[in-house]
């Protein structure tokens, strides 16, 4: 007989269904039969191709990291310190997946290294970020799997244990993932925001020992570099601050490009310390602040904030043609040591919202 | 009218007196055995575009290009000024002590200095020999490079809103080469046609020129000088570039984006004079100094 109790049953188990249909699996078993994709990554400041606003249900997006010990050289003066990247590439590659996937990470330490590393996603839960379970020596690889619960860019960064944490983050082991929201970003008020072109700029702190001449040294090895290198760590003041890995790796020939009418997303984190972001001649038209997409984003900013340990992300739309200088707006640190960006955006120039009434000339 | 005699001969006196004593130093000074390499560079006319900023009817434009005489022979050092020789001025108290100047580096150039550290070498220099040496004028060191000379001019058209000719110069100077650091063994860049040695290497070389901004005419032609500014002083090797005069490294001075010059060096022009000009300018240099 159908009677209260099976209505509620009914609405429950329909309800229910509903549920099922739309929330995530509860256990790591049914997680594991969603469906599968790999993702080749690519080398900073561009960005794998993704989706912003996704159909698609929950997936496990595979992603594999291979550290590099290696030596670089950070500027025109061949100043060279013993980096830790990985794949090779400083910062460490931005991987984008949306809220609900499950991000599976390979973390491959090649057997030619000479140190244990890991992995701290911030974007994940537990475990350290991920650092508690993925300690592998050289010649080890390790396979780990998290939900991204969480839309946002977040950093992630090698935490072995005590002084090398910071010693392996300033050496350059670090990067960023960004959770999308499913339907896209927003205002925060409905109206979506789509991105013509997305960048990401890892800003990245070095600390290399000097001569008592001044002449920046070099050294064997990464191990032979510690001690004096810890030195100037302790001095809290870095040599260099620089963007994708080396000063002018992003400025002349090396430019972002864009257009008159293109909107761009720009991921900057920094793993380690503070700075504020300017995009000289342009404005962060939607910003969301300390990185987090469930937060509405701030609008019309001059210059945003990325505390270290964070990424952030700004949205532009180009107005006018020319140079744009894109930097951390201690200037000091922007142009004596490194960080700053060029775009170079086509178009055409808008009298209105600039025009010269007299060219420079002689006083009246 | 015999008191006015009596004092113009007293003057002239007092001057002669003056002038005698220095040309009695400046002889003593002259070392022959130093005798500075230098290529001899003959009358002629060339093509010279002019240098600072110019614009045509308020919008900037590339600086004109003209048919250029050289009127007089004059001699240009063969090398840049080397770091003993700068050395040697720093001992005599001519010039400014540097930071990274090797007093024993015969073959490397000295780099790091300022247009004030250029020109008291010259000063210096032509108090030691006797003779007229100095900073080169824009047109005679781009006359003498020859070959190595690199026009600034934009591709660009004129009056195409700010944005166009702003990319072409962004663009000029984002494909230049990054040159080493380091200052390099003489003859690394080789010489120019006219055998003048490490034109536009890795060091660029102090002119006596200023920064101008000036209009041009309907026609084109150079008309008024609308600035000078002194305090910016063209270096030329392999671009132009404007830099303020008291600035010695210039990879952290002076150009803003572009490759910025890798170093400031020195290399000098000398004039033939007669013994009268010679007087003057000896005597002229020794009341500067007292």
């Amino acid at each position: 007989m159908f009677n209260r109790r099976d209505l509620f049953l009914a609405a429950g188990a329909a309800a229910g269904a509903a549920t099922v249909l739309t929330a995530a699996p509860a256990s790591a078993a049914e997680a594991a039969d969603l469906p599968r994709r790999s993702v080749d990554l690519v080398a900073p400041p561009f960005i794998h191709p993704h989706e912003q606003a996704t159909s698609r249900g929950p997936e496990i997006v595979e992603f594999k990291l291979t550290v590099m010990e290696k030596e670089i050289v950070l500027d025109d003066d061949g100043t060279k310190i013993h980096a830790f990247a990985y794949n090779g590439w400083i910062p460490g590659p931005m991987m984008v997946v949306h809220e609900g996937d499950y991000v599976e990470l390979t973390l491959v330490n090649p057997a030619t290294n000479s140190f244990d590393h890991n992995i701290d996603f911030h974007a994940s839960t537990g475990g350290l970020g991920g650092g508690e379970l993925t300690h592998v020596n050289p010649g080890e690889q390790v396979v780990l799997r998290f939900k991204a619960t969480r839309p946002g860019v977040f950093i992630y960064h090698c935490a072995p244990e005590g002084p090398m944490i910071p010693w392996h983050v300033v050496s350059g082991m670090n990067g960023a993932i960004m959770v999308l929201p499913r339907q896209g970003l927003t205002d925060g008020a409905g109206k979506p925001l789509r991105y013509d072109k997305a960048f990401y700029i890892g800003e990245q702190d070095f600390y290399v020992p000097r001569d008592a001449n001044g002449a920046y040294k070099t050294y064997a090895s990464a191990a032979d570099s510690f001690v004096d290198t810890m030195a100037v760590m302790r001095t809290l003041t870095p040599t260099h601050v620089v963007f994708n890995g080396r000063v002018d790796a992003l400025t002349g020939k090396n430019a972002l490009q864009a257009k008159v009418g293109e909107t761009v997303l720009i991921l900057h984190s920094q793993a380690n310390r503070d700075t504020r972001p300017h995009l000289i001649g342009g404005h962060g038209d939607y910003v969301w602040l300390l990185g987090k997409f469930n937060n509405p984003p701030m609008t019309g900013l001059e210059t945003w904030f990325v505390p270290g340990g964070s990424a952030t992300a700004a949205l532009y739309t180009f107005r006018q043609p020319g140079v744009y200088a894109y930097l951390n707006h201690n200037l000091i640190e922007a142009v004596l040591l490194g960080a700053t960006a060029h775009f170079r955006v086509g178009g055409d120039w808008n009298d209105d919202l600039m025009t010269l009434v007299r060219r420079p000339g002689p006083i009246d | 009218m015999s008191a006015f005699r009596g004092a113009f001969a007293a003057v002239a006196a007092a001057c002669l007196g003056l002038l005698g004593a220095a040309a009695l130093r400046a002889a003593f000074e002259t070392s022959p055995g130093d005798r500075v390499a230098v290529v001899t560079i003959e009358p002629g006319a060339f093509a010279y575009r002019l240098a600072g900023d110019f614009q045509r009817n308020g919008l900037a434009t590339n600086a004109p290009s003209s048919e250029t005489r050289i009127a007089e022979p004059f001699a240009i050092m063969t090398r840049q000024v080397s770091q003993r020789d700068y050395a040697r001025c720093v001992v005599d108290g001519g010039c400014a002590k540097l930071k990274g100047v090797d007093a024993t580096a015969a073959n490397l150039p000295v780099v790091g200095v300022n247009w004030g550290d250029a020109t008291a070498y010259a000063a210096w220099l032509s108090r030691r020999t006797g003779e007229d040496w100095r900073l080169p004028s824009d047109v005679e060191w781009a006359y003498a490079a020859g070959g190595r000379f690199h026009d600034d001019a934009i591709a660009a058209s004129d009056g195409d809103g700010y944005a166009k000719r702003w990319l072409a110069k962004f663009d000029q100077e984002a494909a230049r080469e990054t040159q080493p650091k380091a200052p390099q063994p003489f003859d690394r860049f080789g010489a120019n046609e006219r055998g003048v040695v490490d034109l536009s290497g890795n060091v660029w070389e102090w002119t006596d020129a200023c920064y101008e901004r000036r209009s041009l005419d309907a026609s084109g032609a150079p008309s008024e000088m609308l600035t000078r500014n002194c305090r910016v002083r063209i270096a030329e090797g392999g671009h132009r570039a404007y830099i303020s005069d008291f600035i010695r490294d210039s990879r952290t001075g002076g150009c803003s984006v572009g490759a910025p010059p890798t170093n400031l060096g020195i290399r000098l022009v000398r004039h033939r004079e007669t013994p009268l000009r010679r007087a003057w300018r000896v005597f002229v240099d020794f009341v500067a100094r007292l």
